[in-house]
């Protein structure tokens, strides 16, 4: 995960011999981001809960969120050595920003510019979540305003594909829309759906069951249809139930919101429960334990659902500090789980995504030139999309999404290429704690079957190139297994 | 036939008496004169005005919380609901007996569409309603349930239906489709955000198809911001220029309120002011056709009226009276001549032309559909595209097949309004004299109502369009045809090597991809031509039906009128025949008894 891997420097140099031989501003911009780190975007329609989900991720309260519609310019939340903020123009010319920091969110001050103006916002902020991930903002799509729809479908089809590495897409169960949209998404210089790089994100699932207490429950079973088969299998990697708030909320709980939990766990279950009938109920209830404001405010940042989980928390002694409850709900809330996925699809691949972003957008920039420019160019562009074995991995890994396959073999190789992690363990499939000769021994069992089914005849054509590449990853492995024991 | 009755002291019954008591007032004159005729057009009349159901469709966004506002305004479990399977066909929740509910499936395919019944209950009914695709190859389109509950009871209808937009069978973007069996909607969006851009855009539509729509804002119990989203609605309503009413309901409020009896809570769920609204919109829909059962009320008595006053002119005056009779001659020989009319054959003659412009109208639009698709799918690739083009198909065809319907009304309409006039020009010298009136023939025949749905009254394109949907192109049509289609589904797009390019190196790929795109593309075009061809033919089967159904109506109609046009007149000229030569005694106590009959049905007729 730290050294650069050798396809990246191979990605390096391809892209400093075009920048001197093009010498289009677009090159630079591709070397540039290959430097930053892994770029996230969050993406879904209007209200979706994309603001909250980031602050989440980012543990604290800085992207603006709201009832009504609320982003309206798409803003980069990077790390920074100071608090700084920047418009970017269409225009190209940067803009620095006067902001204010409140204790919900950030208020920047545009300062006078016209958002239409506004390409994107920078916000550079020195916090450490952000050291190796940066992430974006996305006005959502679907919305009244034609123009803020009009500015998000063009940063995540257009402008910004050269520079984005993944996206995290935020749905309210499946709609249409949201699969039109990631439809679009990946419509790129491949033009094929491309799930690599995408993971969806089941949001505001505390919402599905009407705010039930096994809401999440249901979220979940939501999420594995999504997962195991349907529409949305073969355009993203992974589903995942987040409720955004809680874990927002998880990650920046203060100890007077602690105590007002306290003090209601305090009342009898039966008032509770009337209570919480309804919002306005709960608001209206007993001022003397907690007074109306505060009500508000709990069910402002828990949700009736959270209110109605930490109280039964709490009552039932399962968390006793607000240290206890915050971890608690990070894990019912869904959000360690989306963590965790991030880390092992995501993350753990950085630098072959970061390869890929920049490798696709050379050979789109080349593509805009008059065929037969830079013939060579084109073909180490090739070469390496056809090489690199971490590149071929993830092509496979879309393929086989595609297949909508979930027989033995296909799951088999699915693990071996990484699709549930790029650790030698996940690929094999072993707990951590398995020894070595264990793990060797699981290896070449692999690599037996996927032999085997690549001389079968009865193997399909697109599955004996996936067996293929699954081979080509398990040798990686018995090769790092070798460098270790020895 | 002579006015023994007519020494009751009766004219009270009238000026301030409902349309009923009127209705009931000359239902039993019409008995005493004998007109049985009359009494079986009363009859009818009167049973179309006591059912005024109102169909109020609930539809939206899928998830919302339809099904569950449903339940929460009959105050029962009637429609399933469920976290993660949603509502996938149109569910009727109408009176009944408690607890009766029928699906309705379809099986075969193609031409052999077939559509059966099944009296079902319990989780069996519930798993029907979600999985319309069946294991033994049925699909089910629809089901009904019945409850016995009050608003129902009033004739409030409501329709449970699929989600706009989801992904699953039965979902559809058209709001068309969803409505065409609808007199009003309750659109459902929930508290959780403002209204969308597509929300809205279906708002539009459906503003522009029911006669009344309602916004209803759901799950207010759960989301704390929840008068913010509806002050965001109302204003987002406003700008779109639609006048529609926002209603925030929190339909689990209400259901806790009816387990525990729960008077505050009840008034807190505003379910109460929903059905308030409901409840106005249905007064005024009786109104209506209370209004339209009295004009049928007043035309009656004005036959009898005639009938009367001719006879009573005849005793008062035997002189004049004889100029009468020969006029009464010759009205009912002009009637009469009615009878047998040319009508008849131009109707028929109509009704043929009608029937082939509909056929030709139905294939050229099919045609070019098919055509824009095919030009379609030969610059995309199916596998990518299908299940939007699928999408956009079917809902292009349902437009399509709305219009030939809408069209074949409109014509319908015409040609009645036609025959109508050639009556009018036969009848109108004989109508003069009689002060029938059959004079206006026209006017006659809109207050026919052809059979119990199609109502040539409208006058609206729209209106009139909806009405015919509703009773024509029904169950099968609308939702298997329009909805999802089992021989587009059907279709298996093989699987795509996605990536492949990258996996094998792309230009070693490109013939082999080559071939698999023109195979998946010659795919598409068989399903979708077999998908066109199937919608064809039912649709033109449906209007052939419907035209035959309407030819026979509007032939009967009009024969019914002219009968007792004729009998009026027939009757009228034998009674002033024969009071001119009855003595001066008898024709003077004669005229004592029918002054107070004229004087008692001008009474009954309002105005
Ligand atoms: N109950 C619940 N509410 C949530 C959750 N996530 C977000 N919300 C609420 O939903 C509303 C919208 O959240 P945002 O994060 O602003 O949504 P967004 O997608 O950024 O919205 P736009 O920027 O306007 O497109 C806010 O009122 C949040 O409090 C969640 O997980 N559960
Ligand atoms: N808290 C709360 N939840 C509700 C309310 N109405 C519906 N829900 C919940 O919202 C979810 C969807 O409700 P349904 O009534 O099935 O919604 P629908 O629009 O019929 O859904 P589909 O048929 O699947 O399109 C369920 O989990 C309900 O429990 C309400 O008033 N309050
Ligand atoms: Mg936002
Ligand atoms: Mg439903």
């Amino acid at each position: 995960m730290t050294t650069p891997s050798p396809l990246r420097s191979e990605v390096a140099a391809l892209l400093a011999d075009a920048e001197d031989r093009i010498g289009l501003d677009g090159v630079g911009d591709l070397r540039r981001a290959l430097d930053e780190p892994l770029t996230v975007a969050i993406a879904g329609k209007v209200k979706a809960g994309k603001s909250t989900l980031l602050n989440a991720l980012i543990g604290m309260r800085i992207a603006p969120t709201g009832t009504g519609e609320t982003t309206r310019i798409v803003t980069w939340y990077r790390h920074g050595p100071r608090y700084e903020i920047h418009a970017e123009l269409h225009d190209g010319s940067r803009r620095r920003l006067p902001f204010e920091r409140t204790a919900s969110e950030l208020e920047i001050d545009l300062d006078g510019l016209d958002a239409n103006d506004i390409r994107r916002l920078d916000v550079a902020w020195p916090t450490p979540s952000l050291v190796d991930l940066t992430l974006i903002d996305t006005p959502g799509v679907d919305s009244i305003n034609d123009d803020v729809s009009a500015r998000t479908r063009r940063f995540l089809t257009e402008e910004d594909r050269t520079t984005v590495d993944a996206v995290v897409y935020l749905l309210r169960h499946t709609h249409e829309t949201d699969l039109r949209l990631l439809e679009a998404f990946h419509d790129d210089s491949i033009n094929r759906p491309d799930p690599v790089n995408t993971i969806a994100v089941l949001s505001r699932s505390d919402e599905i069951a009407g705010g039930r207490l096994d809401s999440m429950a249901s979220a979940r079973r939501i999420s594995r249809r999504y997962t195991d088969r349907g529409e949305l299998r073969r355009l993203v990697q992974a589903v995942v139930p987040v409720a955004g708030l809680l874990g927002e909320t998880a990650r920046t709980l203060t100890q007077a919101e602690f105590d007002d939990l306290g003090r209601l766990a305090e009342v009898p279950a039966r008032d509770v429960e009337r209570s919480l009938l309804s919002v306005d109920r709960f608001v209206a209830a007993d001022p003397t334990v907690v007074d109306a404001a505060a009500r508000a405010e709990l069910l402002r940042r828990f949700g009736l659902f959270g209110v109605k989980l930490s109280t039964n928390l709490v009552r039932r002694g399962v968390a006793d500090s607000a240290e206890a409850i915050a971890e608690v709900l990070a894990d019912r809330s869904g959000l360690t789980e989306l963590r965790d996925v991030l880390d092992r699809l995501l993350r753990s691949r950085a630098d072959v995504l970061k390869a890929r972003t920049a490798i696709l957008g050379l050979e789109r920039l080349l593509g805009e030139l008059p065929s037969g420019t830079h013939p060579d160019l084109a073909e180490r562009v090739d070469r390496v999309l056809g090489n690199a074995h971490p590149l071929r991995e993830l092509a496979a890994l879309a393929s086989l999404r595609a297949r909508n396959d979930d027989g033995p073999l296909a799951t088999s190789i699915e693990r071996a290429i990484g699709g549930h992690g790029t650790s030698v363990g996940q690929r094999l499939g072993c707990g951590e704690d398995t020894s070595a000769d264990e793990r060797r021994n699981a290896a070449w069992a692999d690599l037996a079957l996927f032999h085997d089914q690549r001389e079968n005849p009865f193997t399909d054509a697109s599955m004996k190139e996936l067996c293929d590449v699954a081979v080509r990853s398990l040798e990686i492995v018995l090769a790092d297994l070798e460098l270790a024991g020895a | 036939m002579d006015g023994r009755h007519t020494t009751e002291p009766t004219s009270r019954a009238s000026a301030g008496g409902s349309v009923h008591e009127r209705l009931r007032a000359t239902r039993s004159a019409c008995e005493h004169l004998d007109r049985d005729d009359l009494v079986t057009q009363l009859d009818q009349a009167g049973a179309r005005a006591r059912t005024p159901e109102l169909r109020v469709a609930v539809v939206g966004e899928f998830k919302q919380g339809k099904s569950s506002l449903v339940n929460a305004l009959v105050q029962r479990e009637v429609c399933p609901v469920e976290d993660d399977l949603a509502t996938a066909v149109p569910t009727v929740v109408r009176h009944g007996t408690e607890g009766e509910a029928v699906v309705t499936l379809v099986t075969g395919a193609g031409e052999d569409v077939e559509s059966i019944e099944r009296t079902l209950g319990g989780d069996e009914l519930r798993d029907h309603i979600m999985r319309p695709i069946r294991d033994d190859g049925t699909r089910v389109t629809g089901a009904t349930i019945s409850c016995d509950n009050r608003l129902l009871g009033r004739g409030v209808v409501l329709i449970d239906t699929p989600g706009v937009g989801g992904t699953g069978a039965g979902h559809t973007r058209n709001a068309v489709s969803s409505l065409g069996l609808a007199d009003a909607a309750v659109f459902v969006t929930d508290a959780s955000q403002e209204l969308t851009a597509s929300e809205l855009d279906y708002l539009r539509q459906a503003d522009e198809i029911c006669s009344s729509v309602w916004c209803v804002v759901t799950k207010t119990d759960f989301y704390p911001d929840w008068s913010t989203v509806v002050e965001l609605d109302r204003g987002h309503l406003r700008t779109a220029g639609l006048d529609i009413p926002v209603v925030p309901v929190s339909s689990s409020l209400r259901m806790f309120a009816v387990r525990h009896r729960d008077a505050e809570i009840n008034a807190e769920s505003g379910i109460p002011e929903l059905a308030r609204l409901i409840e106005a919109h249905l007064d005024a829909h009786v109104r209506v056709a209370e209004g339209r059962l009295g004009e049928q009320v007043d035309a009656v008595l004005d036959q009898l009226i005639a009938h009367h006053r001719a006879e009573l002119e005849a005793v008062r005056d035997p002189d004049a009276g004889a100029h009468l009779v020969e006029q009464l001659e010759e009205a009912r020989d002009r009637f009469d001549a009615l009878r047998s009319g040319r009508w008849k054959q131009g109707l028929a003659d109509g009704i043929t032309d009608l029937r082939s412009e509909v056929d030709f109208e139905l294939r050229a639009r099919i045609k070019d559909i098919s055509a824009e698709a095919d030009a379609s799918i030969n610059v995309t690739d199916p596998a990518e595209v299908w299940s939007e083009f699928e999408a956009v198909l079917v809902d292009k065809i349902a437009g399509e097949v709305d219009a030939v319907y809408r069209l074949m009304l409109e014509s319908a309409g015409d040609l009645a309004r036609r025959i109508a006039l050639d009556l009018d020009n036969a009848g109108v010298e004989a109508g003069r004299i009689l002060d029938i009136d059959v004079a206006d023939p026209a006017d006659v025949l809109a207050r026919a109502t052809i059979d119990d749905e199609i109502d040539l009254k409208t006058t609206t394109s729209i209106g009139a369009g909806l009405t015919l949907l509703r009773s024509s192109y029904s169950g099968v049509l609308m939702f298997t045809m329009l909805g999802s289609m089992a021989s587009l589904s059907a279709v298996a797009v093989p699987p795509l090597a996605i990536g492949a390019g990258l996996v094998f190196g792309r230009k070693g790929l490109r013939d082999e991809s080559e071939r698999l795109l023109t195979q998946r593309r010659a795919q598409a075009r068989a399903a979708m031509k077999r998908y066109c061809d199937d919608v064809g033919f039912h649709v033109g089967k449906d209007t052939r039906d419907t035209l035959n159904r309407l030819h026979r109506t509007m032939r009967d109609t009009f024969q019914t009128h002219a009968d007792s046009a004729v009998r009026s007149a027939r009757e009228a000229h034998q009674a002033a025949d024969a009071a001119r030569r009855q003595d001066a005694e008898t024709r003077k106590r004669r005229a004592a008894e029918l002054a107070p009959t004229v004087a008692r049905l001008e009474a009954l007729r309002t105005s």
